[in-house]
């Protein structure tokens, strides 16, 4: 057994832990970064590739998310591998007039917090999206809504931290966390023993399990979210989409185990596949789909798009999304355990704000100040 | 379809159907479940309709097969064909698609998995062109509907699939260019070791080898097709002699017109349904790669869910025979008590004969496999996963940036991800990591497997299921 040190040691190979070993590593701090399984073998495998903006709360959440996204565009100029970033602009359609009423009061909101969005009618949406059903109200575009490819980016924040010096393990489980009175001392693997002077956690929904290592309880609980993946068709949805009422699902916090949602995300991938989400539900670690889940993503998506009734579907698959009580992430040092920075609970925008949150940590180790204050975000928030 | 039965057979092969003659003997009502228009899974595809009616063949599992079939018509049983099982809760219920009716969940007090086997093949460039098929699919054109894929052909590959084309194309009267196997005479000659119950296969073989030998067939065994070329559609292909450790000699290529050419190396066993229920599977090259791991009651590592046939590992008809026999009688037990001392001494015959079909499967497997210097000889535009256009390049490359895993290549590249979710090229990818000097160290690991395992129209999740009884 080894000992092997660095600067910072992270815990955590998806969106969010490769995404900060590439800004520390730029930085200049030497890292290493430590994955159980694969490169976004978690969440960050398991869930759709949109950055939407307007899906935001406004304040701090939207002003991130803005920043996220200008991030996105430098990393699919900077890394060593695309990431299928497309700059496509997002729709949130609207079914009924309940809808129209509250996207109509969110609109005005965003527009006051900097975002750029409108309201089409429902003739404009079918001359932008004709493949949508002309039952639709309308909808809120953004042309600052995007799309990457999540598995692609994590893959690629990982080569491109990994070229800047930074030692990236996969296969690696740490399975031990031992601290002291001044900070954490070692953590071991089956093969080694890694130290550093900092270590952040950024293990999504297996935050929790490491963090009781060290005495804490960060409330990240799994959140459910089943995805629908049809056949490679030809362009049948040019913008992301959601539907209004999958926002309302989304701010619903308090909805208890088994809920389903009811609205609907949608994305073309860049190889024409259709993916189509997501239900919300607590269902502990398991990562299974259900044929109901499954049953209202199809109900809600065909409602959106009629033609996809006869589209094949060729596989399904469901992420768990660390979820947090307030839908803020956990994010920054931790005062009852010196050297550990907490990075997780993003629920279902770890994607979109995946750089911002790399980069924020980076500044706070590299600079002690982070660029945008994390004070909202802190672990004691919950204690 | 009621949403509860006794037993659910998946897939009416020789495996389900004789284990659906076990439990019927012992008053079990069985639902088979079946994706082909008709039972009697792919061996008995291959008899033309009507020797199917008068059951007139001399081969022993075909012959045996027919007689099965003949005995479904029970009132113990009930047929689904054309239908699917594509996923489960994984929990004991799963998720059945039928034509023109919503996926429907349904529950069993035991499952029987006899799902088969499928082709797999060495890609070479060119092997995606129209003209090109496999020997399994050839087969199956020329007899299910007297046609065949061209007058002339080229058949190439390893194990007994291309000789059995062979046999066909002439009986239909087409002609041969060339027959190629990959493995050297001698491994053939292996089979006599196994003497003297495989006599009958080794003089099946012989007579064979004599028809070829009359019809003018070049026949040429330690070669391989190495490119197909064409416009639009197969015009030519190359041919090149192997060398010992199974490498392309250079200099012995030579170019054969041609305008069908049928490949295929062996079967592997379709054990994803297994898989998406949670069975364990072991990887075993002598059984043909990832099968599913089972007791010797054909039980798997879950509790109520057993498997027979290729999807426990590739040794053909016999052995699914057997398999499904067993399985039958395990379950009929499990359900009925303790089986007669009849039963016992017949369940105990079975496993002996078992034991030898395993040989048997054993050596059809080692025949069939084409060895590490086939892949690493691959070149490196050649596509790999059809669906997706992934090239061997794009691998190597993924492995090169150390993604090297199943797993990790599949995120990388795509490669396994398009619509048949890697059926085809996930048991070529994983040969291919296991050959490479910077991936095998990971060892052999089966792709994920998410339902549905076959694609469902979408329509198909839109109803909901009431109106069901």
């Amino acid at each position: 057994m080894a000992n092997k040190t660095s600067d910072v040691l992270i815990i955590g190979g998806g969106v969010i832990g490769t995404a900060t070993a590439y800004y520390l590593s730029r930085r200049k701090i030497r890292v290493v970064l430590l994955e159980k399984g694969e490169l976004a073998g978690g969440t960050s495998g398991a869930c759709d590739g949109l950055i939407f903006l307007q899906s935001k709360k406004s304040g701090l959440h939207l002003q991130m998310a803005l920043k996220s996204q200008q991030l996105y565009q430098e990393l699919a100029e900077q890394l060593p591998r695309s990431i299928h970033y497309q700059n496509k602009g997002g729709l949130v359609v609207m079914e009924t007039e309940q809808d129209f009423k509250a996207l109509q009061a969110s609109v005005h909101t965003q527009q006051a917090n900097g975002l750029e969005v409108d309201i089409l009618d429902s003739r404009d949406l079918l001359a932008m999206e004709p493949h949508l059903s002309p039952k639709l109200l309308g909808a809120s575009f953004s042309p600052l809504d995007s799309q990457v490819n999540p598995i692609a980016a994590a893959q690629a924040l990982a080569l491109g931290a990994q070229a800047l010096g930074a030692t990236i393990l996969a296969g690696t489980e740490a399975l031990d966390i031992t601290r002291t009175s001044q900070g954490i001392d070692t953590v071991r693997t089956r093969q080694d023993r890694f130290q550093a002077s900092i270590v952040v956690l950024a293990a999504g929904v297996q935050t929790p399990a490491i963090a009781r290592m060290l005495g804490l309880e960060p409330p990240i609980t799994p959140r459910r979210g089943q995805i629908l993946v049809t056949e490679s068709l030809p362009p049948l949805l040019g913008r992301c989409l959601l539907s209004a009422r999958y926002l309302h699902a989304k701010y619903q916090t308090e909805n208890g185990a088994g809920n389903q949602g009811g609205g609907v995300s949608m994305e073309q991938s860049e190889s024409g596949n259709l993916l189509l989400g997501s239900t919300r539900e607590f269902a502990g670690m398991n990562r299974r789909t259900t044929l109901s889940g499954l049953q209202t993503i199809a109900r809600a998506a065909a409602g959106i798009i009629p033609a996809l009734r006869d589209v094949q579907v060729i596989r399904s698959f469901a992420g768990l999304r660390p979820y947090t009580p307030d839908g803020f992430p956990i994010l920054g040092r931790v005062p009852e355990c010196p050297g550990l920075i907490l990075a997780a609970g993003h629920e279902g925008d770890g994607i979109a704000l995946a750089p911002i949150t790399g980069r924020l940590i980076a500044e706070l180790i590299a600079d002690g100040v982070p660029s945008i204050p994390l004070d909202a975000f802190s672990y004691e928030r919950f204690h | 379809m009621s949403t509860k039965a006794r037993v659910i057979i998946v897939g009416a092969g020789l495996a389900g159907m004789a284990a659906a003659r076990s439990l019927t003997e012992h008053d079990v009502k069985v639902r088979i479940i079946d994706e082909n228009p008709h039972p009697g899974g792919q061996l008995l595809r291959t008899i033309p309709a009507a020797s199917r009616s008068t059951g007139l063949t001399r081969e022993g599992p075909k012959r045996r097969g027919l007689a099965l079939l003949s005995r479904l018509k029970s009132r113990r049983v009930e047929i689904h064909s054309q239908t699917q099982v594509v996923g489960s809760d994984g929990a004991g219920r799963v998720w059945v698609d039928s034509p023109r009716a919503p996926l429907q969940e349904l529950s069993a007090d035991r499952i029987l998995l006899a799902s088969g086997a499928r082709e797999t093949f060495l890609p070479f460039p060119g092997w995606t062109l129209p003209g090109v098929l496999s020997t399994g699919g050839a087969q199956l054109l020329i007899k299910g509907s007297g046609v065949l894929p061209a007058p002339e052909m080229v058949i190439a590959g390893s194990g007994p699939l291309p000789l059995a084309l062979a046999r066909e194309v002439l009986k239909y009267k087409g002609r041969i260019t060339a027959l190629l196997d990959e493995s050297r005479l001698v491994d053939s000659l292996e089979l006599l070791k196994l003497l003297p119950r495989q006599l009958p296969r080794l003089l099946q073989g012989i007579r064979l080898q004599g028809r070829l030998l009359r019809a003018g067939v070049l026949t040429r065994h330690q070669s391989r097709i190495i490119e197909a070329r064409g416009d639009e559609q197969l015009a030519e292909c190359t041919m090149a002699g192997l060398d010992s450790s199974g490498a392309p000699v250079p200099g012995s290529e030579r170019t054969l017109r041609t305008p069908g050419l049928a490949v295929g190396c062996g079967l592997v066993p379709n054990i994803e349904l297994g898989r998406e229920m949670g069975c364990r599977a072991g990887y075993n090259q002598n059984k043909g790669g990832w099968v599913l791991l089972v007791s010797e009651s054909q039980e798997t590592s879950i509790s109520g869910i057993y498997a027979a046939g290729e999807p426990t590992g590739i040794a053909g008809g016999n052995k699914a025979l057997l398999e499904g026999e067993i399985a039958g009688l395990a379950i009929a037990s499990s359900l009925k008590g303790r089986l007669s001392r009849k039963d016992r001494r017949r369940l105990a015959r079975l496993r002996k004969r078992l034991k030898q079909e395993l040989d048997f499967g054993a050596f059809l497997c080692r025949l069939a496999r084409i060895p590490a210097a086939g892949y690493a000889s691959i070149p490196k535009e050649t596509i790999i996963c059809r669906c997706e256009q992934i090239r061997l390049a794009e691998i190597l490359e993924s492995i090169h940036l150390g993604f090297s895993t199943m797993a990790s290549v599949k995120k990388a590249t795509r490669c396994g991800m398009g619509r048949c979710q890697g059926r085809t090229c996930a048991p070529i990818l994983q040969e291919i990591l296991m050959t490479h000097p910077d991936a095998a160290s990971n060892g052999p690991a089966p792709l994920s497997v998410r339902s549905p395992v076959k694609p469902v129209a979408l329509e198909s999740l839109l109803e909901p299921k009431e109106g069901v009884r």
